[in-house]
């Protein structure tokens, strides 16, 4: 799960170093906390939150495919 | 600047011509729409070269042609796709078809094909909103690739086809119940794509007409009756 997020995200900034994804596992959610350069955070989020939508259902496959759900927070 | 004026039976066609006698691609011109050909009249275009050959050496590496970009596109969802730990194969095929604009439109659809019934279905989701997702997030990569916003479809066991046909059928059922009755029908909220479908769908019913009312993602189909 975490590979996909990473991979997402430093396909759409510029800014490789500013990428971080901090990652809670919980018994059936696993909660993810990614941040990019405040420069950067309108890549990741889009107009009117449509890539952040996009993030979030892909990784909701991902994590379905484990049998867990997923929470991703975008700062 | 050169430039050409042609004439024939459709844009695309007179389009081509152009492209074909200024041994041109596509990206390398400019093209207006003199006369569309409608009403049984020869459709009429002006191309202009935008790019003249001394300055396409200086440009960099053919970056973007349609089979570079297949090829990105294609390795981009595999990449998404083993990330999410499905195993599924795609092929990616490109289709031509003449645009409104007179234009050339090339898609990219990558055809995902998968043993794993769960796993195609997770890809897909509720009403196909997974699918785009998917879709939407393989256009942008590819496009911050390579420079430019192909068209790319994604499509998960001839899902979007299926789901066509299965609307298009609807469409008709519910017209006919339309004519029937004599009075509207509303149908459930869809995408503007979906709405698309079902509007071609019956579009040279005469008897009935439909329109789209509501916003955003209430936004829905109403077929009513023509008026007599």
């Amino acid at each position: 799960m975490k590979a996909l997020l990473e991979y997402i995200a430093l396909n759409l900034v510029d800014n490789h170093e500013a990428v971080q994804i901090k990652e809670r596992v919980g018994r059936f959610t696993v909660t993810y906390e990614l941040s990019v350069d405040p420069e950067e955070t309108g890549k990741v989020i889009g107009r009117s939150g449509r890539v952040a939508k996009a993030i979030r259902d892909l990784m909701g496959v991902a994590a379905a495919r484990q049998n867990k759900r997923v929470h991703v927070d975008i700062e | 600047m050169k430039s050409i004026e042609i004439s024939a039976r459709t844009v695309a066609e007179a389009v081509e011509l152009a492209l074909a006698q200024l041994g041109k691609d596509r990206d390398e011109v400019a093209i207006a729409v003199l006369d569309s050909g409608e009403a049984g009249d020869e459709a009429l275009v002006r191309v202009t070269v935008v790019d003249d050959d001394d300055d396409a050496e200086e440009r960099p590496a053919p970056e973007g042609t349609l089979e570079e970009v297949q090829g990105v596109a294609r390795s981009i969802l595999e990449e998404l796709l083993a990330r999410m730990d499905i195993h599924a194969y795609v092929t990616p095929v490109v289709t031509r078809v003449p645009g409104q604009k007179g234009d050339i439109e090339e898609t990219i659809t990558l055809h995902v094909e998968g043993a794993d019934e769960e796993a195609m279905g997770l890809l897909i989701g509720r009403r196909g909103e997974t699918l785009r997702s998917v879709q939407f997030m393989v256009n942008l990569l590819v496009s911050r690739r390579v420079q430019k916003w192909p068209q790319i479809v994604v499509d998960v066991g001839n899902y979007r086809q299926r789901r066509q046909e299965s609307l298009e059928g609807l469409a008709r059922r519910m017209a006919e119940r339309v004519r029937q009755t004599g009075r509207p029908i509303m149908l459930e909220p869809m995408a503007a794509y979906e709405r698309r479908i079902v509007h071609l769908a019956l579009r040279d019913d005469k008897t009935i007409y439909t329109e789209s009312s509501g916003e955003g993602e209430n936004r829905k189909i109403v077929i009513y009756p023509a008026k007599q």
